[in-house]
């Protein structure tokens, strides 16, 4: 079963709109969902937990329609971090745990006591005291302690130090060695989608760029660097972006393994240099 | 829906500690204004707990939990029941506590009429809010409350209760139960997120 399927997908607001999105997860995957501020991100995440309606199309969350009434049964199974934790500045962690204890059929007070302890969180300090990173501790211990089979976490990482990002990277890691365990996980911070995702979608002004397995992506593109003279001799299909490298006279150019010549010596390319490429590297 | 509660009493702990202490001074004044001053103003902590919704965004993330639009909704009339009930309870308490000290009559129908005009102010404002949110629709809310409090306070002090004949009296509690009726259908169709 696929975790998160989005189906033509369209949503108009005045100056954006989101564009015939289709959008795959399947079932204990972990997708990353990339994408410049204002690309929809959130507006897509909204659209999956029906807290938007679309203007057309069809959003389903573990097999179950967004606008059906029993989606909110499944709202039980999705764990979901905002980009700000968004809790009422004067409750602390102890009665966030209350007020979660009778909103989630499933939540297990232990795990979430273990997860407040893990990230040395306090128990009586107000919200309003508490760091960005704190705040987005909470609500990453929020998420993981009503038993979810999906994490949905819009820039879930950012705020967080190296050190407690790596762990919480491994947290989510560990979340997904259940078998229909699933994350969709949005971030600006590439290199960490890098190290987590099996699947990237890039979503670029309201439109799906590309949505594959990281693998695939790796395997499938490559960095050249040389000179403008051995990037015209490539056939026009095989280049996807370009860059001038300054004080050098050359050029750097995201291109397609399988369209250039055998020999043709490419840099691996990463995420990051695909999704750069594709944005800001206008092909000549 | 009772998550909901709860968590609107931890946020407006502070000021409920607050009103407990104005309820009791003003008790020592023998006047219905006073009570139905304190129960329509009871009636206000509801827009207090969504004032604190609103700066947090609140309703973004309750919108991704399992609450239905329903349980956010009512949540809000219950708690503004809740809130006046108890001010009703405690303003008696405290006249009934005060009269053997002092000359003081108790008379709950004076209750009963502060917490059916509490009730109505909330049907007639809760909407307007739902929609505008709190910073938008205060003016509305404070306009009805202080009228609603200053009409009916100076009628119930110029009117002996006991001489008004009973279907007049009856008519309060029915135009609140119809209002409610109304009030909160139309507050779910106006609830946006903000």
């Amino acid at each position: 079963m696929n975790a998160i399927e989005l189906t033509h997908i369209h949503k108009r607001f005045p100056g954006f709109a989101i564009e015939d999105l289709n959008l795959t997860v399947p079932g204990g995957t972990i997708c990353g969902l990339v994408g410049e501020n204002g690309a929809g991100k959130s507006t897509t995440i909204r659209l999956l937990m029906n807290a938007l309606r679309p203007d057309g199309g069809t959003a389903k969350v573990l097999g179950v329609d967004a606008a059906s009434p029993a989606f909110r049964e499944v709202k039980e199974d999705v764990g979901v971090v905002l980009d700000e934790a968004y809790y009422p500045e004067t409750l602390n962690t102890l009665q966030v745990g209350k007020v979660m204890a009778g909103t989630y059929k499933r939540w297990d007070q232990g795990t979430y006591e273990g997860y407040l302890r893990r990230f040395d969180l306090p128990g009586k300090k107000p919200f309003k005291d508490f760091s960005r990173g704190m705040k987005m501790k909470l609500a990453i211990a929020v998420a993981l302690s009503h038993q979810p089979r999906l994490l949905i976490l819009d820039e879930a990482t950012s705020g967080l130090d190296p050190i407690v990002r790596d762990e919480v990277l491994e947290i989510f890691n560990e979340f997904t060695r259940e078998e229909d365990h699933s994350i969709l996980i949005s971030s600006h911070i590439v290199s960490d989608l890098e190290k987590l995702c099996d699947y990237i979608a890039f979503l670029h002004r309201g439109r799906l760029l590309f949505c594959d397995e990281k693998d695939r992506l790796l395997e499938t593109y490559g960095v050249f660097a040389g000179t403008a003279e051995q990037l015209e001799s490539l056939r026009e299909e095989a280049i996807l972006g370009r860059e001038e490298v300054h004080g050098y006279g050359g050029v750097r150019a995201l291109v397609r393994r399988d369209e250039v010549p055998a020999g043709l010596e490419l840099e691996r390319a990463s995420v990051e240099d695909i999704i750069l490429f594709m944005v800001k590297g206008a092909k000549k | 829906m009772k998550a909901l509660i709860q968590k609107d009493f931890f946020v407006i702990w502070k000021q409920m500690r607050i009103f407990v202490v104005i309820i009791l001074l003003l008790s020592i004044m023998n006047s219905a204004f006073n009570i139905v001053f304190l129960v329509v103003w009871c009636s206000m902590l509801p827009y207090t707990a969504m004032a604190y919704d609103e700066r947090s965004h609140w309703n973004q993330l309750a919108a991704m939990m399992p609450y239905s639009k329903r349980d956010i909704v009512l949540s809000k009339y219950v708690l503004g029941w809740l809130c006046m009930a108890a001010a009703g309870f405690l303003c008696l308490a405290a006249r009934v506590a005060l009269g053997r000290f002092l000359e003081s009559e108790v008379d709950a129908s004076i209750v009963l009429v502060s917490l059916c005009l509490g009730v109505i102010s909330l049907d007639v404002t809760l909407p307007a809010i739902m929609r505008f949110g709190v910073e938008r629709g205060r003016m509305i809310f404070m306009v009805v409350i202080f009228g609603a409090a200053l009409g009916a306070g100076l009628a119930l002090d110029a009117v002996d209760i006991p001489s008004v004949p009973l279907p007049a009296m009856a008519l309060l509690p029915l135009a609140a139960a119809v209002l409610t009726a109304v009030s909160i259908p139309l507050s779910m169709k106006l609830y946006k997120v903000n």
